[in-house]
Order: structure tokens, then sequence, then C-alpha cells
């Protein structure tokens, strides 16, 4: 019986969601039978996620772009589905032709947050190849790694054959062609991962010394899926995407993305237009995101808001909204349902994480907001940002008190639904705050308790585990001792761990004793700024000066203006000059 | 002008619930550039009318949906959402409908479904018959106020037919599949390999919606 079979007659009747795990939808490529590479692209996480995400969706375009390659899907299957499948003997399977991965050239993950981790060691189990690079056999597929947290190889570097460093839409076809003709020429995989390891922005942890990231210089002609595969059942964000701009010029420094996708790249006003309305053709949507770091900053957003929305039935979304938007209303036609991230409460923390935002500006956006018939209004906060104190985190409740406060002066005929979120920091590589080490769990979860009790009780609060955020620093800046960590935490049953319902602190941090390793401890590590840091083998084009610079920024509360006010030096403009023209 | 489609929910498809059919239909349309009517209000949607839900991993030979537009041609718009749907939905037909034709509220009664059971090798088609006959078929369901009640699925039945074949029993089993009537055909089979003794140990392998039966 053919896997296909053997779902439809054994095993989708008694799982939950089971469209899931039968592909068939509308923009899908076609198998290609004649293709000479097979590449399985994967997200370590359930099908739902996996399929909201844009990067995923750009990569599959550019592989199946290629003649002679083939690019399947993989997702994680869910706890229930990967029983039935080990009942029945089904190994993992691609979603357009239902081959198992062994029969694929390459298993590519992409790894967008670091606890998904583990669920590529159960994907690579439930596929039938090895944890560990150096237990794979020559006739394996390569194992490939890219996204945001491979900008530290280090935690995950015995797991896999390649890992991607920084944007791969070009470097992924000049290793797909290095492929091809080792396979010309008859060479074997270790040959040919020497050569891969010369690519820009692949580091092959066998043979790779250092790493310089990759990224796309010409971003207006980077490749875009006007067509995507769009999810029979409803995903996470079931909208077009559509990608305005790439990097950030605000230089948040708690924020990797705001770094490691540097400089600032902006797609001009009519390609968008063209792009967004050929999205929108295709796919049937009738939502379109613009996507980018901090879209508001696209000096066009509002026309191409008023251009979408004007042609048709379509909504807009933006999925960030700085505080200093110029004119909320032009971005926003629907002001009911407001999110803004103030980050800090305090002015000395927000001037320390370099947010460049006053209290003034906060209150009176907030306000202007719900005078225009806001009716929700949620803001993001962190907690446990180098350098805080306790009045710094009593100041959260404080700023979210006096927004509500201030919203019950003039008498307007809805009252303002205020909810404030507060997550756990957690420090990352490749920004200003990678020396610092995490504040502890009690003292997170001490802060996160004095801001509830001193909200007002009708501003609801929700917050991130203190404890999921220990782990995902504990990885974030981990060296490669962690590797042994991960595998034990997996080895104890730790799968879906970015998930609440799933995430289990006492097996990492059994996992993380087996390896010889105090989890606590590990995550709450600082380092000199002299040291020698896990990463700094990788070079992501930023100088390790500017972000010691920053840090003492951020200690003696200085801000560094955003690179549209004027150039800090970070070090990226060496690559290319930083133009912000659109 | 008012447009009725037919269709066929097949393969992949009968994994798809009806909630998640709806977007289908809705993004297939736009992606077929057929400009359909609104509703008005807050928050307007296609003036979209389905037959009732069909249950997940039930296939479909004859599903409905009803719609306004404004373009001419039913053969123009047919063509272009054939392109646009995904594979496992298949038109039928797609025709305007005339100011007197029955909404689909009044047209939907009874369906036929086909209900393929595996593991019952021994049955004969007149043991199947004469023990359907006597028997009652009381299934039990998780009411409104979260009590269990036990309904007989007889009384939503029509006819029923039974073919024993050498690997699998088909069962023709004429059911209630209206608006405000219906019975889930997955619990007819169910309790059908309950109920009946040939049936004992056999299986559901597959359930197909093949015909519309007319209100008397």
């Amino acid at each position: 019986m053919s896997i296909k079979e053997t779902l439809e007659k054994k095993i989708l009747h008694s799982v939950e969601k089971p469209a899931r795990y039968i592909g068939n939808e509308y923009g899908a490529a076609e198998p290609k039978e004649k293709a000479s590479i097979r590449f399985a692209l994967a997200f370590p996480d359930l099908y739902e996620v996996g399929m909201s995400h844009l990067g995923f969706k750009i990569l599959y375009h550019v592989l199946n772009s290629m003649e002679d390659v083939a690019c399947e899907r993989v997702f994680a299957p869910a706890l229930d589905m990967a029983a039935k499948m080990n009942e029945h003997s089904v190994p993992l399977y691609s979603l357009e032709s239902f081959s198992p991965i062994t029969e694929f050239s390459f298993f590519g993950f992409s790894l967008q947050y670091e606890l998904s981790i583990t669920n590529v060691l159960y994907m690579l189990e439930l596929s039938g190849v090895p944890a560990f690079s150096k237990d794979r056999a020559e006739s394996c597929p390569i194992i490939v790694a890219g996204g945001p947290c491979c900008v530290n190889p280090e935690p995950i570097r015995e797991f896999f054959d390649v890992i991607f460093i920084g944007e791969s839409e070009e470097s992924l076809p000049l290793f797909i062609e290095t492929y091809k003709s080792c396979i010309a020429s008859g060479e074997g995989r270790q040959a040919f991962l020497q050569k891969a390891a010369g690519i820009e922005g692949v580091f092959v942890p066998l043979y790779s010394q250092s790493a310089k990231r990759a990224y796309i210089k010409d971003f207006a002609k980077a490749p875009f899926p006007a067509l995507s595969p769009i999810s029979n059942i409803e995903a996470i964000f079931d909208r077009a995407m559509l990608e305005i701009m790439r990097g950030c010029a605000r230089g948040c420094r708690f924020c990797q993305a705001g770094y490691i996708y540097r400089p600032l790249r902006m797609k001009p006003l009519e390609t968008l237009l063209d792009q967004g309305r050929e999205m929108l053709a295709q796919s049937g949507y009738n939502e379109i995101s613009l996507c980018g770091l901090s879209s508001t900053d696209y000096p066009y957003c509002g026309s191409l808001i008023q251009a979408f929305t004007e042609e048709g039935r379509v909504k807009a979304s933006l999925p960030s909204l700085r505080i200093d938007t110029p004119d909320l209303k032009l971005i926003e036609k629907s002001v009911s349902s407001l999110t803004f991230a103030p980050e800090a409460g305090s002015q000395r923390m927000r001037d320390a994480i370099n947010k460049n935002l006053s209290e003034e500006q906060i209150l009176s956006v907030a306000q202007q907001a719900y005078e225009m018939g806001c009716k929700r209004l949620k803001l993001y906060f962190m907690v446990g940002l180098p350098g805080e104190s306790d009045e710094d985190a009593y100041a959260i409740a404080d700023l979210a008190n006096l927004i509500l406060a201030n919203s019950q002066k003039p008498k307007l005929p809805h009252s303002l639904a205020l909810s404030v979120s507060v997550s756990c920091f957690v420090p990352k590589p490749h920004t200003p705050f990678m020396f610092n080490g995490q504040l502890s769990r009690e003292a997170l979860s001490e802060r996160i308790a004095a801001i509830a009790r001193r909200l007002y009780k009708k501003i609801k609060l929700s917050y991130s585990d203190p404890a999921s955020s220990v782990v995902e620093a504990a990885l974030s800046r981990g060296g490669s001792e962690a590797c042994a960590a991960i595998y034990e935490a997996y080895k104890a049953g730790a799968v879906f761990s970015s998930w609440s319902e799933h995430f289990d602190y006492s097996q990492w941090e059994a996992a993380f004793l087996k390896a010889g390793l105090n989890l606590e401890e590990y995550a709450q590590r600082s380092f000199s700024y002299e040291s020698e840091l896990p990463w700094g083998y990788i070079d992501i084009g930023i100088d390790k000066e500017f972000f010691v610079s920053e840090a003492i920024k951020a200690r003696e509360g200085i801000c560094t203006p955003s690179c549209f006010e004027s150039c800090s030096a970070c070090g990226i403009s060496r690559e290319g000059k930083c133009s912000f023209e659109v | 002008m008012k447009y009725r489609l037919s269709y066929q929910k097949n393969d992949s498809m009968i994994y798809v619930s009806h909630l998640d059919l709806q977007r289908i239909f809705q993004r297939s349309f736009r992606r077929a550039l057929v400009p359909v009517e609104y509703s008005t209000g807050f928050s307007p949607h296609p003036r979209f009318v389905y037959s009732p839900p069909l249950p997940l991993f039930v296939s479909s030979a004859c599903e409905f949906l009803d719609f306004e537009s404004i373009e001419g041609k039913a053969d123009d718009i047919q063509k272009k959402l054939a392109n646009a749907l995904p594979k496992g939905i298949a038109i039928n037909s797609l025709a305007p409908l005339g100011e007197h034709e029955k909404s689909l509220k009044a047209l939907l009664y009874r369906a036929e479904f086909h209900i393929m059971l595996e593991g019952a090798a021994n049955a004969k088609n007149d043991d199947l018959k004469l023990c359907y006959e006597l028997a009652e078929m009381p299934f039990e369901k998780i009411g409104k106020k979260k009590k269990a009640v036990v309904t007989n699925l007889k009384q939503g039945a029509g006819s029923v037919r039974f073919e024993a074949g050498a690997a699998c029993v088909s069962v023709y089993a004429e059911l209630d599949a209206s608006f405000d009537k219906l019975v889930r055909p997955s619990a007819f089979a169910q309790t059908l390999c309950e109920q009946l003794e040939p049936l004992k140990g056999a299986a559901v392998a597959s359930i197909r919606k093949i015909g519309l039966i007319q209100a008397p």
C-alpha cells in the first residue's frame, strides 16, 4: 500500500485536522517527475504555522523556479498523527508527491524560533534520518538549516550538514548548482560539502571556520512568489503577504532582526503595486499584509493601503505599527482595534533600548486613537531588559494606568478596553545586548507579578512564561555544548516546546544537567566585551565594536538616531551604501 | 442574476470542513474574477447559499451553491470557475436560476448515500434486509443541554438496500439531508455495524452522497 493509500484508509479518519496531511492545495507545485534534484523544504511546526511563513513561501518559489529542481513541503505532524504514522510504519513524507524524505537529496529546515529545534530532531526521527550529522551515510539526504536562529550555529551545529547564514534567495540556487556539478562529475557527499563551504552565506560545520552572511543587494528584484500554495484549512496568517521592505533603520537594541537584516531595503512603489495586485488576483485572498519590520517607515505605506483597498473588497493590514506613525487615519482605516509596542514603561528604559519614543508621544497617540474610535488598545512591553530596575517594571503598569485614566476624561460613547502584554526579554546574538545574561526566572516572575498588582483591574494583562524564555535564552546564545542538551531534551520528550501546552521546563532542566550544564546559569551567563563569543566567527556585516559602543550607550541611557536621521557607522555601509530612497 | 452551481466534492477535499469550504469558494470566485453580490452591513460577505454541511470524510456527487452575479453567461462563469477551484471540487453544472425554481431549502429533502463496509465477508443480502427490518437503529448523541439523547435513525431514513460483495458490503441508504433535519451517514453506518448481526465487526471504508431524493 502506498503512503497515500495508507493515509486514506488507515490514518486520516482518526486524527485531528486531517487536511493538514494531504496537500492538494491550489497553487501547490505539481510534482516534477523528471527533476534530478529533490528538495524537501520543512517547517518544524504544525502545518497551519508553517503555511503562514513568508520566508518559507519565498524559498519554495525560488527552488521550484529552478529547472531540474523539485521542491516539496514537509511540516511537523501533530503528536496524534505521529503516533498513527508509527503504528502503520509510515515515514515522514512530502505533501506534493507523498514521497518519504529519504528519497530527497536535501531536507531543509526553516528555524524561526529557538524552541523549534527539538521538532527538527522529531522530524528527522520520523524520516529515519540520524539526528547527528556524523552518523549520516553517503546516501542520506543532506540536512540543511536556515533562518534567523542560524546566526549562531553553535547549539545546532552537530545536527546539520549545512547551515545557511542570512538571506538565502541567492545563495541557495548557487548551492544547488554546486551540488549538480558535483553529481555530474561523480563527486561524493564530502567533496560537495567542502565545495559548498566556499559559497557566501553557507556554513558547513565540518569544514567551515567562519562564514559571512548573504543578503540580497538589489531587493527590488528579489524573487517574489505571486502564488504560493493556499491552505485548504485556515492558516494562522491566512492572507496575501507582500514584503514591502527588508531590514529596519531604527536600531532598537534588543531586536535581532533589526541588525541581522540590515541594511534597510525598500521596494519601489510601482513594483509593490504590481506585485500586490498580482498576488491578490492569483490567490483570491481578500486581505493583504504589508510585511516589514517597521512597515509604517515605508514612505508610501498609506498610498499602498489606499490603492489595494479601493480596488474591490480587500482589507490591508500591517504587522507592526509604530507609535510615531505620522498619520494614523491614513494607515488604519478602521482603528477600532490597535496594537502598539512601547516595549518599556520608563523613559530611562526606552532610551536604554533605543526605542526613541517619549512618554508624551505614547500618551498622545493612545488618546488620539481612542478619540478616533479605538475601542481595543493593546500595548506590548518587555521585562528583564538589561539595566532594568523594579521601578522600571512598575512604570509599565503606571503608563498603562495613565492611558486608561486619560481615556476616561472626554465623555465619549465608547469605552477603551486596554490590554497589556508583557514578554520576557531574551538576549540574542548579534545585538548590543548579546553580552548580557538573562534575568533569573524568579526575578522575571516577580516583575510580572508586580505589574499585575499595580495595574488597574480593568486592564487585561497577558504575559509570556519566564520558564520558556530561560530555555530560549540558553539556546540563543549557547555554544556547541548545548547540542547535547537539545538532544537529551528531545529524548526526554520535548517536542512542540514553543507551544505552552507542550512546554515542560523540568524536561529541559534535566536535559541540560545531563549535558553537564545548569540551565539557568547557562541562560544568565554574561560575556565581557573583549571575550570571544560563541558565534564570533559569523560575520553579519556589523562590527563588534559597534555593538560594544551601543551596549555602553544603553548603559548610559544614550539614544542612537535612526539610520534615516544619521549614519551610526555600524559597519554595514562598507558592503554597499545604505540608500533610503524609494 | 441568480445562478445555481452543482458540484462534486471528491478525493482529498473530503478532509475539508464546511467552514473551510466556504473560504475556498470565496477565494475561488475572486480568482476566477467572477463578481458576486455581497451582503450589506458592517462586514459584507458574498451572498452564497450552500447545501447543508457535508460531514468530514464523506464525498459527494451532488452539492450545491447558489449565488448572484452581474456576470452574463453561465458558460463563461463555469469555465473561469473550473480553472480557479482546487482539485477535488468538480463542477457538474452551472445554470441561471429561474424565478420560479425551488430554493435549496425547498429542494433538499433526502439524499442517497453509498456506504461501503469492509470486514463482513459472509453477509448475505436477504439476511441483511431481514435484520435491518427487525432492527432498531438507536443512536446516542449529546443533546443541547449536554445530556445524552437516544434517537432512532430509522425515522430519518427512507429505503435502505444492501449489496453484499466478495470483500465489501455496499449499503444504499436514503437519509434525511435537508437544512432542518439530517441524519449523519457516518452515524447511520456505525449503527448498522453495531445492530445488524451479519455486519458485526465490519468497518466503514467510504461514504459517498450519490443522489438527491425529491420531496414528496
